[in-house]
């Protein structure tokens, strides 16, 4: 799994290119969810329309990047989200924790 | 003494404080004297008691024995013997004097041979023993010769009185030594029990129900009693000052009614909280804030102005929210690029000043606008840009209008080019706006397409025609490579000519006069429509590639600020090509030209792509 990043306005977002099956690939999302988040003040969005799946190593990484923008009254901003990934959020009971969005430009528009 | 105790401690105490001090340590010397003297008068009353019946006790049985011995030498005139017996008696110093007495005829034998004052003895004497009444230091016991008389015995002992004055004497370098004891002890104390006496002054009057700011306190230079205390008095006073200024703003903070701690609400708020006392303190501050601020909030708690705020512009208001008898509201825009922070990053902090009862607080509301202000410099960049694209054609429009009326009545064939060149940027204006409303309905989420066949060779035979005369206008070479059959495929012909004419009209606009346009067309069976826009133009700066397909972005090169665009055609080719089930890639070298690549599922694909 690779990660790009790009800027829409002044809001940053992550787009992981595959699937987040192994430990490795959890603590990358997690290594670049923090550091991007200590950089942009939380304006960042996950576009996870070409992450299929995570696992529960990714899930964790996915529920302490929303926790650690809750203490500043924010919450993870997810855009694209698939089936799978939709009914994984669902069945662990962790879809309030997020805000979902259908595409980049809707979740940028929810920092104006 | 109190009169000197007074003098004493006059100099380095208050009044009250002295007289205090004087009146106790007098008192306790008098306590302490007659205490001693109490004690030592008590202790020796009972021994001498004990003594004084010990001997009593010996003195009583010497005198009966005397007694009756008296009697049977008397009852045998044997005077002698009594007299011995005296001898002896005086001799083995039981006690301290033995005297025998007859009534009327005096002292017949005596252990002091001098106080004898009968030296014989009568036939016979008064026959009544009038025993008088012993004194201390006395025992008399009664006998009778029968038939000459009675008499009697008397023993005088040391008998434990006139102890008195010792007993005072006594007392009296007790007491003195005590009093001088209390008066070292005093001197090395004195400081002590200034401070002390002043601190139960102090709570005494707390006791008494006085509950004024620093009642508690005593006066300095007291010793270093006064100064702890004063110390510790200092530390809860300002612990109750932080507690009660705690309690005000959470209390002016929570909401009388159902809707709980609005402290705890305010902790969930994007917007950063910052509220300052009086003495510019943060005493409240929620994570929001702390995030904005690039700090951590428990580093921000009890930190000064000037400790969260560097702008001086922030500083001052917040100083004169605080100072100020007059509301201050005032808002102020700030940059925060700090480093490994977004560079970009602005602040708008919303400062006010509030007043509950005589403590005033300053409120900071902070809000990242950031993202508004690259907004508003989009939207202002992209109604320029679009001012600019309307008013070309408009401009061409009206001078060939111009032309055509004044010159085209005489001449047909000017008239047709002028008429011509007014279609030609009539489609362009129409363009345009389509563009701009293609845009807005992507911004609303309702740009959709409506699919049906397309005949992809009508659509490149149209696409040519429209370019041809501004190809040819910038001696652009243009080629269209094409494939000798060319499908009929389901999409929106409208919005993928628009797509294709955004491609091409950027390819000869970024190309300069002597370059090559290059439109090729794949159609591989059964596998959709790959389109490529092939120009050997200024290229794009790979940097750049990331965010050319961004809405109202344009590429910060020099090379273009010449030229004009909305920033919005790559945008909207984009999206027109996914709604498509496609996509748009670009490569591009810079100085040598860019290739931009749609590709369209085939036919079946597209549908089935769609109907999901």
């Amino acid at each position: 799994m690779r990660i790009e990043q790009h800027k829409h306005g002044a809001v940053t977002v992550l787009r992981p290119r595959g699937p987040v099956t192994s430990t490795e690939d959890a603590e990358r999302l997690r290594g670049e969810g923090f550091e991007t988040l200590g950089k942009t003040l939380g304006r960042f969005v996950l576009d996870v329309s070409d992450m299929p799946f995570v696992d529960s190593d990714g899930l964790e990484a996915l529920v302490d990047l929303t926790k650690e923008l809750n203490q500043s009254g924010r919450s993870l901003c997810l855009c694209g989200v698939g089936e799978t990934l939709r009914e994984i959020l669902a069945v662990t009971d962790v879809s309030p924790l997020f805000s979902l969005h259908e595409d980049v430009q809707g979740a940028v528009r929810s920092f104006l | 003494m109190r009169a000197y105790i007074d003098r004493l401690i006059a100099g380095a105490s208050e009044a009250g404080v002295s007289r205090w001090i004087s009146g106790a340590v007098g008192g306790v010397a008098i306590l302490l004297v007659f205490s001693v003297m109490t004690a030592s008068m008590w202790t020796n009353r009972i021994a001498s008691d004990r003594t004084n019946a010990e001997r009593t006790r010996t003195a009583q049985g010497v005198a009966e024995i005397v007694a009756a011995r008296t009697d049977l030498a008397l009852r045998e005139s044997d005077i002698g013997t009594v007299r011995r017996q005296m001898i002896d008696i005086q001799a083995a110093r039981l006690v301290s004097a033995c005297h025998v007495v007859l009534p009327g005829v005096g002292v017949i034998a005596s252990s002091d041979p001098q106080k004898i004052t009968a030296m014989e003895l009568p036939e016979s004497w008064s026959g009544v023993a009038a025993t008088p009444e012993p004194t201390p230091g006395t025992v008399r016991v009664p006998f009778n010769v029968p038939g000459r008389g009675a008499g009697f015995v008397e023993i005088e002992y040391e008998h434990a009185r006139g102890a008195f004055a010792s007993v005072l004497a006594r007392a009296g370098i007790v007491g003195l030594g005590a009093i001088v004891g209390v008066w070292f002890v005093f001197r090395r104390i004195r400081g002590r029990l200034a401070a002390l006496a002043s601190i139960g002054t102090a709570l005494g009057e707390v006791a008494q129900g006085e509950r004024r700011a620093g009642v508690l306190r005593v006066a300095d230079g007291q010793g270093p009693y006064a100064d702890a205390w004063n110390a510790l008095i200092g530390e809860r006073d300002e612990q109750d000052r932080t507690i009660a200024e705690h309690q005000t703003v959470v209390a002016a903070m929570e909401a009388p009614g159902e809707s709980g701690s609005v402290v705890a609400v305010c902790d969930t708020l994007t917007h950063g909280l910052v509220v300052l006392d009086a003495s510019g303190e943060v005493v409240y501050v929620n994570g929001a804030a702390g995030v904005l601020l690039g700090r951590h909030r428990e580093d921000l708690a009890k930190a000064t102005t000037d400790q969260v705020f560097q702008d001086e512009g922030v500083r001052a208001t917040i100083k004169a929210c605080l100072e100020s008898e007059m509301p201050v509201r005032k808002t102020i825009e700030i940059a925060r690029g700090e480093a490994g922070q977004d560079p970009d990053a602005e602040l708008r902090l919303m400062i006010r000043s509030s007043e509950t009862g005589n403590d005033r607080f300053a409120g900071v509301l902070i809000e990242d606008i950031t993202q508004q202000r690259v907004a508003d410099r989009s939207r202002n960049s992209f109604v320029a840009q679009a001012t600019h694209e309307l008013r070309t054609p408009l401009t061409n429009i009206r001078l060939y209008v111009e032309q055509a009326v004044d010159e085209g009545e005489n001449d047909p064939k000017l008239r047709a080019q002028a008429l011509n060149v007014i279609n030609s940027e009539a489609r362009r204006l129409e363009r345009i706006v389509a563009d701009m409303l293609s845009v807005a309905e992507i911004e609303a989420g309702s740009l959709s397409i409506r699919t049906g066949d397309v005949r992809t060779d009508a659509l490149f035979s149209d696409l040519q025609h429209d370019y041809e005369a501004q190809a040819a206008e910038k001696t652009i070479e243009m080629v269209f490579d094409l494939p000798p059959k060319m499908p009929v495929i389901r999409a929106d012909r409208d919005r993928l000519g628009q797509a294709l004419h955004n491609l091409v009209g950027n390819a000869l606009k970024y190309t300069p006069p002597g370059g090559k346009v290059t439109v090729r067309v794949e159609a591989p069976e059964n596998s959709g429509l790959i389109i490529h826009v092939i120009d050997t133009g200024i290229g794009i700066d790979p940097e750049e590639c990331g965010r050319i397909f961004d809405r109202f972005y344009r590429a910060n090169d020099r090379r273009i600020a010449h030229v004009t665009g909305s920033g919005l055609g790559l945008a909207l080719a984009r999206e027109i090509a996914r709604l498509h089930g496609g996509d748009i890639t670009v490569e591009s070298k810079m100085d040598e030209g860019s290739t931009f690549t749609i590709t369209l599922p085939c036919p079946e694909q597209s549908s089935s792509q769609r109907a999901a």
